[in-house]
């Protein structure tokens, strides 16, 4: 066991989301099952021993029996299901048996028993040929973790389940429903051994709701470090710092005041406008999920909300129309004068409770998801659109359509916005006819028809996100294919610059929502192509706005022009990112 | 043990992840629920169907055939369910 205590060492990670954190951590789940230490105990002690190993397996019930309860809530009935077999290893009479002789007959101090007992199995599915067995080890090495760190727990009581005092997580990999429900007060940054992707949805929300975070560790230099351990986490360059000195602790103080003040530099920023040097403005407006950041919508100085998504409000408690009302109606008030774009329920059909889906689906990125799912579970769908056009009272409302493909899809869900106000006008709600309609571009086909859509709707908002999967078929989770998952790709270009062209002549506008709006590297290209709205992160608005503001029009749209006639995703990448460094270095150095 | 009903039977396993841990999962909530003992043969290996570790330690792929016994009050039952589970493909119910 590591002796030389208190002795500072950093480890390397990948920056997930900026900021910097000083606290105690808190270590939950170990990356490797590692062997316990083992001694013998008397025979007067054996008694004792089973005692410490069943209180650990109770213990590990209840906590897997929450997780089950929390990851259904949150998460879906599928994915819970694997903490429904981790509960039946719990209960395995002969696995029980088998450590329980072990303390007995060869006097082995519980861990010891326990651990040895498993690896004899996982040894044994290591062997194993078939690929979908042997990745199998990975649920007994996490139940086991569980439960070597219980046993651990009655001896040294370190590890609650839940300090009561502010600290730093670090997990193995961490879901974003689990962000989504992390206490932001008592959380001050998270490290994961894995999860190394900047763009993946959890990433996204640690930003969004500035929890600094590091990921991708190393597996060796996780399982030394002890919980209460002082730490500090520079999400900035991926640092974690354990046990630092005073002198570290004071360089990062340092760094923190300096970054603070960038940022109150940037926040005077606020009353001015995104105005290119050539006098053309443009809209920067904010990407949230949680009524709570309002706050920082107001204070990075973004003009409303360009995207709200309306997944965690809806799939945690399924809100009836009253309180989503309630809550869209808090959205337009505090965003008047600007608007505020609600997205329609962008899920799987899976996240529903509906008994439709009876196994999932072969491929769900090209299944029922987005409108698919809305157009045919209509009251889902209606209680949010009443709930939309209610609320449309109190400020400026545009309703954003998730998925779209067809035209038939927009006629079909203006037919039930139609039912919908008949229902309210019906039942003497009042509501307003004053809101707008947009449709989501992330289908290829979507943004190929763009100039039948525009007759449609009131606006497009691309999701650069899907539209870049769709467009590469490339997922940017799999490692495999992620460097054919190009943001910059002609391909990709020309679907936003017809977009955009198709917008124009029906005189309707186009934002961008996805990660690309917020990369600075191409603010060049887009505002070029024509752009009317960006919508990001709130960090990321006076940044972007200071970018925008070092821009000539004029010559991003050359730029755009030469943008066009490039073949290569590396090629475009570079002339945006040229003109960029030419006109902003300072801030680009800081996000790239 | 009293001379009641033993049942045996080989099956095929047909889904495409095998015998892991989620199926062995539903096949050990299936087998307690009657009252019988349930063995179940890989070759020369045997699992107690009450043990999930144990019937994962078989490593049954695709396309691998089991043998499974029951005996006991339940032994037809029994077999019943664990036949429907496995040529479903361990579909949920």
């Amino acid at each position: 066991m590591g002796k030389e205590k208190n002795q500072e060492y950093t480890l390397k990670g990948i920056a997930i989301s900026p900021g910097i954190a000083f606290a105690p951590i808190h270590v939950t789940a170990r990356g490797k099952l590692i062997a316990p230490e083992s001694y013998q105990i008397s025979e007067k002690e054996i008694s004792q021993e089973i005692k410490r190993f069943t209180i650990a397996l109770e213990k590990t019930k209840d906590q897997i029996g929450e997780l089950h309860r929390r990851v259904k809530f949150f998460t879906g009935e599928n994915e819970a299901k694997i903490f429904e077999a981790h509960l039946i290893i719990l209960e395995d009479k002969s696995l029980i048996k088998k450590i329980k002789e072990r303390i007995k007959k060869r006097r082995e101090n519980a861990e010891t028993a326990f651990y040895a007992v498993i690896e004899n199995y996982l040894e044994a599915l290591r062997r194993v040929s078939d690929p979908y067995l042997k990745q199998r080890t990975a649920d007994i090495e996490d139940i086991s973790k569980r439960i070597l760190d219980n046993i651990n727990l009655t001896e040294e009581t370190l590890e609650h389940e839940n300090p009561d005092h502010q600290y730093i997580l670090m997990t193995y990999e961490i879901l974003p429903s689990q962000v989504a429900s992390l206490n932001r007060s008592q959380i001050l940054a998270i490290i994961t051994e894995q999860g190394g992707d900047a763009t993946s949805h959890s990433a996204i929300l640690s930003r969004s709701l500035n929890i600094p975070a590091v990921g991708n560790l190393q597996n060796d230099s996780i399982i030394n470090i002890k919980t209460l351990s002082p730490c500090i986490v520079d999400g900035y360059s991926g640092k974690v710092i354990i046990n630092p000195t005073q002198k570290t602790l004071l360089h990062y103080k340092d760094l923190e005041n300096q970054k603070l003040k960038k940022w109150i530099d940037l926040g005077k920023l606020r009353t001015s406008k995104p105005i290119t040097t050539d006098g053309i403005q443009r809209e920067l407006s904010a990407n949230i999920e949680f009524t709570h950041e309002l706050t920082d919508v107001s204070e990075s100085g973004a003009t409303g909300v360009g995207l709200f998504r309306t997944e965690f409000l809806l799939l945690e408690s399924f809100p009836n129309e009253e309180q989503q009302t309630s809550t869209y109606s808090l959205l337009a008030e505090k965003c008047k004068p600007h608007r505020v774009l609600i997205r329609t329920l962008d899920a799987g059909g899976d996240k529903l409770n509906i008994k439709k889906l009876e196994e999932p689906e072969p491929n769900p990125f090209l299944g029922w998801r987005g409108i698919r799912v809305s157009l045919e579970e209509k009251d889902y769908f209606k209680t949010q659109i009443k709930a939309l056009l209610r609320a449309g009272k109190k400020g400026n409302i545009g309703i954003t359509l998730p998925l779209i493909s067809t035209i038939e899809e927009i006629q079909k869900a203006k037919q039930i916005i139609e039912e919908c106000k008949q229902d309210l006008q019906k039942a003497k709600i009042s509501f307003s006819e004053e809101f707008l309609l947009g449709v989501m571009i992330e289908v290829p086909a979507a943004a190929l028809i763009s100039e039948h859509m525009a007759q449609y709707v009131d606006y497009f908002s691309i999701g650069t996100n899907d539209l870049i999967q769709y467009t590469m078929a490339a997922d940017r989770i799999n490692p495999l294919v992620s460097d054919i998952y190009q943001e910059t790709n002609p391909a990709v270009i020309k679907l936003i610059k017809l977009t955009i062209e198709n917008g124009n002549k029906r005189g309707i506008w186009t934002s961008i929502c996805g990660e690309m709006a917020g990369n600075l590297a191409l603010t060049p290209l887009l505002l070029g192509l024509g752009i009317e709205s960006l919508s990001t992160n709130t960090h990321k608005i006076p940044q972007l706005k200071q970018a925008i503001r070092q821009l000539s029009f004029t010559e991003c749209q050359k730029l755009a022009e030469k943008a066009i006639k490039l073949e290569t995703a590396e090629e475009i990448y570079q002339i945006s990112l040229e003109m960029a460094q030419k006109a902003y270095p300072n801030i680009l150095s800081e996000n790239l | 043990m009293s001379q009641s009903n033993k049942v045996i039977e080989t099956m095929t396993v047909k889904n495409e992840t095998g015998i892991h841990a989620r199926p062995a999962a539903q096949l050990v909530k299936i087998i307690n629920n009657f009252d019988c003992e349930t063995y179940i043969r890989k070759g020369d290996e045997i699992a107690d169907g009450k043990s999930i570790m144990e019937l994962m330690m078989l490593a049954v792929g695709c396309g691998h055939n089991i043998e499974v016994t029951t005996e006991g009050n339940e032994a037809n039952l029994a077999m019943e369910a664990i036949k429907s589970l496995i040529s479903s493909g361990f579909k949920e119910s």
